[in-house]
């Protein structure tokens, strides 16, 4: 397993190899606190924002929303407390990335969040984290408390007029939780459902207040922006996106792991062949889900030989998103029409009830697929399932619809012949269509 | 809403609308038919069934017409390939786990599910796969539940929590796994109902009428309850002559009640055709013997007989008519009118739990409609439990919280559950009510009033300034507890806190659905209890339409009377001392009105024939009075007698039955407004009665059960066998597939004619 | 006209009427001699109501109304009501169930509606048209006259193309 960078400094990951890398004096020891310093010295929490607008940093939970315009909404004159509140709820399949940041370097995580509660003028922020990650709040807890211990949390933070807390909190396992208004909702102490947009939660978030919420990997970047300054950490990147992106590779490389990345990085090709040490047991490469599995499957034929940039707008002209960076990588064994039943599944399983096309649409796609599956399959059901994610892609209350949909979208217009193989065929494997599938 | 107007363009055609507007709600005005499930206009905003989609130009999806506010230049498609592709496929959704039986339905035919799919069902069902099966189940005597006919509109649980502030039902689980339902499975809940009114589809339905009639097949008539004094509206459904069930009406018209019923309303209508209800006149021959039926003739010529005996013998004042708060306002003029002009006696009295009339003779502003609870700003309430008593009053007082932003005062011997939504809860010694009479006529008193109803004095300061500084309604409500000045202090307040930018309104919490309008027909508001003291000492007959209170029985004088007669549905302990019982018709058989406590005066309709040989309560005084000699010239008409009403009582002056036409814009009864005056012998009084009261009470500190009121069995709810198993604690039943009604027998005397063996 | 003539015309024409009349005589005949033989009915034809159950023998009406609303004579009447037992004890195949549900003969005109209507195949037309009673309200027939494990068969008429057909008409086509 690797984790480190390619192609660039390690920065995000700059500290995670380090022994005890997660306790106070080894994160200052390595240059830990002393962003928070600086603003709390120098910086006024205009300044801030300006530097995060200057960074071209954009949000790492996979909707890619510039961060220094989403803290720029919250209103300076709201009479409201103000939160900030991070999304640790990292449940994505295919991404792990938050977990090392928050395993091994727990410190980053909050000076992160300090930075940004000075910038929207916070006095109480959450880190909300997914039900299964209970020992990373553990890991959390304990280095709140050494914060808090060394003044760095609580009142008059490094002797300045600033205070603000942070406190953690587990959700009970629900996918839609990482929706950020789901996530409101969950810790409010509601079902976990999303809610309406408008109002934005930098409007109207936690307890009907403003309220900025973060991606782990967002928050983490602020402390090097405000070191290096916005412009240094914008040309790590591209114009558009700056700075480096982790990505959690997993599938079958030979070296599966959590890459840090230079936005931008040019070629998706090199990466998996190369730096990612090729495909495992000498296979070849079928397909890739680049942002986790939320995004467009890409064939290999998309990858090899076309120089996809690695970075908001290279993947989209590529035909897949950034998504939360969740990289994987299947190999010709993999049956696409298998995995996508399984991504449906989880889709299904983790619909929160509350819209028609989401609740019944994805239950009604995984009871096509395991009709297809145990040799139901008719060859009309390939534009069958297309429809239904037509139907529900964009008619969601919330983006997890939209989620659901692609993958299955991708996977039978992009793998016609995985899905032909259980469509056409019945059990003997006597064709029962002549023709295009599709 | 501002008065501002926007330029919405819907399909083409360009509209002005005020700034603020709803776009479904606009669209509908306008005739463009938009399709939805959960958007209610009376509920907080849920956008999840994905029917109402519409595309706006500039956005970027399609979007839910029923979250979007109107903006200026907006650009509105509602009818495109686009849109019905995506509303045919939502329906398809909806549809796929739906059981499709129809057939077996309850809703079946009203349902809006139905004729969604009417509009924008497809030919074909592409879901072949096996639908998520979940069984039927009881929540409730009341509630049945069919969880997979559930469309997961929520409209239910808005209800629940919005309207009634219950939260007893919520949606469990997670997904297509999502059921509404209540913890542990059985709720025990005010029992209301609306749950089951706005449910769209036929998953939450009328327990005590399951499976037993169609829509179509009912009559649907609309009346008003016959219940409390809120007069609510509702619908009767009929079929032959046999009232099936009793909804609210329909919730896109704008009436007093809306949608909203309580348990007595919905569930409370058995009675009309129980077979208990006496179906011929009775006569007891002799005292000590037995009621014998009789047919009407012989009747009434033997009571007209006896009552002639007895004035003849005795005097016209020997005899007493005693009306009850229960019947009509045509009734009530009618036994008004026989006392006055037949037998010219003095002693009329009504058997109400509590008179109003020294609150009505002070009335010193305008009575609050329930619009106005709504809308209010400050609400002040004085004793009394709206929650049980008068729901839909307590339902407005909520909403008035929740989503008006008002400020509720409570000032309450028992901490009643509206305290939750009580800006302020004072809470007083039992028996003190009238102290905060006195604390609101003025700060004078604020050292005796704080000293006896057990409270900082602080408290009765805060009270003031906030009914003083409230700009816009402030709506004073107050129960029986108080006193006949207190009642007259509290109705001269509109002078008192009388200020800029503030309207003070007033809002008796009578008991009976007719309480207002017994009194408005009272001639000297003469009590019942001292009627019935002077039994057999200078009142020697009595003729009684409805029964006695129970609060009246224990000080009975009945026996001692020579002759009684009486008009009632049922055998009660009243008519257990009668000489001639008059089988009467109930409300859902006969026309009339009530006023209720808006000063509406609102139509009671015929829905049935009167049952057996019943007879509506004014024909039978009518035709006594006829046989006496005085024929009031009414025929068979009630609209006649409130004809006469409108011609001799000031208050009804000018209204007629066709005026009262329009169920959904009711109209108030004109009571005089009293001019300010001079309160200190009232206020003496009350200062008086105050200073004797103890100053050591125990304070209560228990929250009533829900229910202890509504499940309360009277002579009506008794008759509902539902009523006994609420009234017995609900308790949980062994299964909850089966109505709890097949499983547990409470009383042997509950007959039920589909009771399986 | 000369009566030779005369009789000769007259004879002729009797000769020309009695042969129509005597090549049928060797011809199949159409009268049956009801009720000694009974009547053929085609499959299709409309006789009285049948009331079907399922193979466990229970109702399989739920009483939705659906034929009472479709009938333009207004001849059904049903009154619905709820059977809580368990499944297998149920009069009918659902819970709700039809606990009277007559058809009123003197009214009903055969149109077909009802069985066209119905959404649970419960109510089909039968055969049995020997429908002629004595006293009118006779011709008002309950659940029980209806039901088909009760309604008694008549045996004056055969079904067409049925095992039982033995001189369809159509048969040879």
């Amino acid at each position: 397993m690797f984790i480190g960078a390619i192609g660039c400094e390690p920065l995000q990951l700059r500290r995670v190899h380090l022994e005890n890398s997660r306790w106070l004096d080894v994160y200052r020891r390595n240059g830990g606190y002393e962003a928070i310093k600086k603003v709390l010295d120098t910086m006024s929490p205009d300044d801030v924002i300006n530097e995060m607008k200057k960074s071209a940093l954009r949000g790492r939970g996979g909707a890619g929303f510039p961060t220094g315009m989403k803290w720029s909404f919250v209103p300076k004159d709201s009479p409201k407390a103000k939160y900030v509140v991070c999304n640790a709820d990292e449940s994505e399949p295919g991404t792990f990335k938050d977990r090392y940041l928050m395993e091994r370097d727990p410190h980053m995580l909050i000076e992160g969040i300090l930075i940004a509660a000075y910038a929207l003028g916070a006095k109480t922020n959450y880190i909300y984290t997914r039900g299964e990650y209970k020992y990373l709040i553990d890991i959390m807890d304990v280095a709140l408390d050494e914060a808090r211990a060394a003044g760095l949390l609580g009142n008059k933070i490094l002797g300045s007029d600033f205070s603000c807390e942070i406190y953690t909190h587990t959700g009970a396992g629900a996918y839609i939780c990482g929706e950020e208004t789901a996530l409101l909702s969950s810790l409010e102490g509601m079902r976990g459902h999303p809610r309406m947009k408008p109002p934005f939660p930098a409007i109207s978030g936690l307890y009907a207040s403003p309220t900025v919420v973060n991606n782990v990997e967002t928050l983490t970047a602020v402390p090097d922006i405000i070191k290096m300054g916005g412009e240094a950490y914008q040309k790590l990147g591209t114009e558009k996106s700056g700075g480096t992106k982790l990505w959690a590779v997993s599938g079958h490389v030979n070296q599966p792991g959590v890459y840090e990345l230079p936005m931008g990085y040019d070629d998706m090709e090199k990466f998996i062949m190369e730096d990612c040490g090729g495909i495992a047991n000498g296979k070849q490469l079928k397909a890739v889900i680049p942002g986790g599995s939320s995004v467009y499957i890409m064939r290999a034929d998309q990858i090899i030989g076309k120089d996809v940039r690695m970075d908001y707008e290279g993947l989209v002209a590529g035909g897949s998103m950034v998504g939360s960076g969740g990289f994987i990588v299947m190999d010709e064994t993999v049956d696409i029409f298998e995995s996508t039943k399984n991504l449906t599944e989880f889709y299904k399983h983790e619909s929160c009830g509350w819209c028609t096309p989401c609740r019944e649409g994805t239950d009604w796609l995984v009871k096509i697929f395991k009709r297809i599956e145990n040799g139901g399959g008719r060859p009309e059901d390939a534009q069958l399932l297309l429809d239904i994610c037509d139907n529900i892609e964009g008619k969601s209350f919330c983006p997890l619809g939209d989620a659901a949909a692609w993958p299955i979208q991708s996977a039978v217009k992009r793998f016609p012949e995985d899905f032909e193989k259980h469509l056409v065929n019945n059990s003997r494997g006597e064709s029962k269509h002549k023709g295009e599938l599709l | 809403m501002s008065t501002e107007l926007v330029k919405v363009t819907i399909n083409a055609k360009d509209f002005q609308v005020p700034k603020g507007a709803r776009l479904i709600d606009v669209c509908r005005e306008n005739q463009f038919d938009i399709p939805s499930f959960c958007y209610y206009a009376d509920l907080a905003l849920q956008a999840s069934c994905r029917m109402c989609l519409v595309r706006i130009e500039k956005m970027p999806k399609l979007q839910t017409s029923c979250t979007i506010i109107c903006t200026d230049g907006m650009v509105v498609t509602t009818q495109s390939e686009e849109i019905e592709k995506a509303r045919r496929s939502m329906l398809e959704f909806l549809l796929a786990n739906h059981p499709l039986d129809c057939p077996v339905c309850d809703r079946g035919g009203e349902c809006e599910l139905q004729e969604l799919t009417f509009d924008w069902g497809n030919l074909e069902e592409r879901f072949i796969e096996q639908k998520n099966a979940r069984a039927e189940k009881y929540l409730s005597p009341m509630v049945a539940n069919d969880p997979q006919r559930c469309i997961l509109c929520k409209r239910c649980t808005r209800v629940c929590d919005e309207w009634m502030g219950e939260d007893a039902i919520e949606a469990g689980n997670r997904g297509a796994n999502t059921v509404i339902g209540t913890y542990g499975g059985w709720l025990n809940c005010s029992q209301c109902g609306n749950c089951i009114e706005v449910c769209p589809t036929g998953t939450l339905l009328d327990g005590t009428y399951r499976h037993q009639a169609r829509p179509w097949e009912l009559t649907q008539t609309i009346s008003t309850c016959t219940y409390c004094s809120d007069g609510c509206q509702m619908s009767l459904g009929s079929r032959g002559d046999e009232l099936m069930r009793i909804v609210a009406r329909d919730r896109y018209v704008n009436g007093l009640n809306g949608e909203f019923l309580c348990i007595k309303g919905r569930f409370g209508h058995p009675f009309v055709n129980h077979e208990e209800r006496i179906r011929t006149p009775l006569i007891r021959y002799q005292k000590g013997g037995r009621l014998v039926p009789a047919t009407w003739d012989e009747a009434i010529r033997f009571t007209a007989q006896k009552l002639d005996g007895i004035v003849a013998a005795r005097g016209n004042n020997s005899l007493a008519v005693v009306g009850s708060p229960r019947l009509t306002n045509e009734a009530l003029y009618c036994l008004r009118k026989f006392a006055a002009e037949v037998v010219e006696t003095e002693n009329y009295a009504v058997a109400d739990a509590f008179s109003l009339k020294p609150f009505f003779e002070s009335l010193g502003g305008p009575l609050a409609t329930h619009q106005d609870i709504r809308h209010a700003k400050t609400i002040v309430l004085i004793g009394g439990e709206p929650e049980e008593l008068q729901p839909l009053t307590a339902k407005q007082i909520r909403q008035a919280v929740r989503n008006g932003g008002a400020k509720l005062i409570l000032i309450n011997s028992v901490p009643i559950r509206l305290r939750e939504q009580a800006a302020q809860f004072i809470h007083i010694r039992p028996g003190t009510e009238n102290a905060a009479a006195l604390a609101l006529a003025g700060n004078a008193d604020d050292a005796l009033a704080a000293r006896k109803m057990g409270v900082e004095a602080a408290e009765l300061e805060i009270l003031r300034q906030t009914i003083s500084e409230t700009q816009g309604d402030v709506v004073l409500m107050f129960g029986g507890e108080l006193s006949a000045e207190a009642q007259a202090v509290v109705a001269q307040m509109p002078y008192t806190f009388a200020g800029e930018g503030r309207r003070i309104l007033l809002h008796p919490l009578a008991l009976f659905n007719n309480s207002v309008g017994a009194l408005d027909l009272d001639v000297n508001g003469k009590s019942v209890s001292d009627l019935l003291d002077a039994a057999g000492v200078s009142i020697h007959a009595m003729y009684m339409a409805g029964s006695l209170l129970p609060e009246h029985m224990p000080k009975c004088g009945l026996s001692k009377l020579d002759f009684l007669v009486v008009q009632e549905l049922f055998e009660t302990e009243t008519t257990a001392f009668a000489d001639v019982v008059f089988p009467a018709a109930s409300f859902a058989e006969i026309d009339g009105t009530f006023t209720n406590n808006d000063g509406f005066v609102q139509r009671v309709r015929k829905s049935i024939e009167p049952v057996h040989q019943s007879k509506p309560d004014w024909l039978i005084v009518s035709e006594l009075a006829k046989e006496l000699g005085v024929d009031f010239g009414f025929e068979r008409s009630a609209s006649a007698v409130f004809r006469e009403i409108a011609e001799r009582i000031p208050a009804y002056a000018d209204l007629r039955y066709p005026l009262l036409k329009d169920e959904s814009h009711p109209l108030q009864v004109k009571h005089a407004i009293a001019s300010k005056r001079e309160l200190a012998k009232e206020i003496a009084g009350i200062r008086r009665a105050v200073a004797e009261l103890s100053d050591d009470g125990v304070k209560v500190s228990e929250t009533p059960q829900v229910g202890h009121e509504l499940f309360k069995l009277g002579t009506l709810t008794d008759k509902v066998p539902q009523f006994h198993l609420l009234a017995a604690g609900n308790p949980t039943p062994a299964s909850f597939a089966i109505s709890p009604l097949y499983q547990i027998t409470i009383d042997e005397g509950i007959k039920r004619e589909k009771a399986v063996a | 006209m000369s009566i030779i003539t005369e009789v000769i015309e007259s004879t002729r024409a009797i000769i020309q009427g009695m042969s129509v009349t005597l090549s049928y005589i060797p011809k199949r005949k159409q009268t049956v001699q009801y009720p000694e033989e009974p009547v053929t009915v085609q499959p299709r034809y409309r006789g009285q109501h049948l009331l079907h159950v399922d193979e466990l023998g229970r109702e399989k009406c739920v009483a939705c109304f659906l034929c009472a609303a479709a009938c333009p004579s207004e001849c059904i009447y049903i009154e619905a009501a709820d059977d809580p037992r368990a499944p297998e004890e149920r009069t009918g195949v659902d819970e709700r169930y039809a606990k009277i549900y007559n058809i009123d003969y003197g009214r009903c005109i055969f149109c077909g509606y009802c069985v066209e209507a119905c959404p649970k195949d419960a109510i089909t037309h039968g055969y049995n048209f020997e429908l002629s009673v004595y006293n009118r309200a006779d011709l008002l027939k309950r659940k029980d006259d209806l039901l088909i494990t009760k309604q008694v068969q008549s045996k004056n008429y055969r079904v067409a193309f049925s095992d039982e057909d033995v001189d369809s008409e159509w048969k040879e086509v």
